[in-house]
């Protein structure tokens, strides 16, 4: 064999050395890009929707409304406790969350267009769907939102 | 003495034998990456139908509530504590749950409006909070993984409903 050929031997091996690096190195970019969270959000998404709708069933101030009637109530006279609607809201939705472990979340109801009641918090995260409550023929658009570490408080 | 044809012969032989090498060290890299990744997949795909129980477990005819036949989207206290004495003391119940979640614990805790540590038998119905629906524990176990999910129960005594969060625990025994 002549000394050029074994060159070119040579380097046909360093050529396929490299592409079976650069092929490794893709196969791990792939991994990294499936493991990023994806899992995660799909559970969080399973829970908030679960709590959203175990938060629509109860009943609050000793029993007498539902969440529901109580969104209805907003912007009404006192109603429990000798608070209105929206201060006896303020105060036990986040004893609700707090309750079931969430900390970090934003929750807000919305009334055609308008909010008419919002705990504030992050921007961005993962949320629950549409969880719709209708009272006396009233449409309550309630929304959860778990906040992720992007998340800016406002 | 070599002559020259069978000296190219040599060096042949040594080239091809050289290159035999590298692609059947190629053929082994490339099996361990496949199996790894595919090990990968099994484990993810493992962990994925696991965290799905969170959403099918609220779900089971067993302990959904139910009114006239149309189901509700809320847990029946007294369904739970039926099922945990069903799944003690039914043969072929507990065989039938065995096969269907393997090793794990399924507990429900009461967290609003009232929270208790109390366990919920058929002795004791209400003054409670936590409720075990279904429990395989191994006599020898490597780890633990656990879900949890909150969940609407409802009292049938008192005509209410609360939040609970339901903790899916499996024992890892591989």
């Amino acid at each position: 064999m002549r000394k050029g050929q074994v060159e070119i031997i040579g380097l046909m091996i360093v050529v396929v050395l490299i592409i079976v690096a650069g092929l490794i190195y893709v196969k791990f970019l792939m991994i990294d890009d499936a493991n990023d969270g994806g899992l995660e959000r799909h559970e969080d998404s399973i829970r908030s929707n679960n709590l959203m709708g175990a938060v629509a069933n109860i009943r609050v101030c000793n029993g007498q409304y539902s969440i529901g009637e109580m969104f209805a109530l907003i912007g009404g006279g006192e109603v429990c406790d000798g608070k209105p609607a929206e201060g006896y809201l303020s105060k036990e939705i986040p004893m609700i969350f707090e309750a079931t472990g969430v900390r970090n979340y934003r929750f807000w109801v919305l009334e055609g267009t308008s909010v008419i009641f919002d705990t504030e918090g992050c921007e961005y995260g993962v949320e629950s769907g549409n969880y719709v409550l209708i009272v006396d023929g009233r449409q309550f658009q309630t929304h959860l939102r778990f906040c992720s570490e992007l998340s800016t408080d406002e | 003495m070599k002559n020259k044809g069978q000296l190219h012969i040599q060096e042949t032989i040594f080239v091809v034998f050289i290159l035999i090498v590298i692609i059947l060290l190629g053929l082994v890299v490339f099996y361990r990456f496949t199996a790894s990744g595919l090990e990968s997949e099994a484990e993810q795909n493992d962990m994925l139908r696991f965290k799905a129980l969170i959403a099918t477990t609220p779900e089971i005819g067993e302990i959904k509530c139910s009114k006239y036949g149309q189901e509700d989207n809320c847990i029946d206290a007294y369904k739970m504590i039926l099922m945990g004495a069903l799944t003690e003391s039914d043969a072929n119940y507990k065989r039938y749950m065995r096969d269907k979640y393997g090793f794990m614990e399924i507990t429900i805790g009461m967290v609003y409006p009232i929270q208790s540590s109390t366990v919920c038998k058929v002795s004791n119905t209400k003054e409670c909070g936590v409720w075990t629906i279904y429990s395989h524990e191994p006599e020898d176990y490597r780890g633990l993984r656990r879900v949890s999910t909150p969940v609407s129960v409802y009292t049938p005594w008192d005509n209410q409903y609360g939040i609970a969060i339901m903790n899916i625990t499996r024992f890892m025994i591989e």
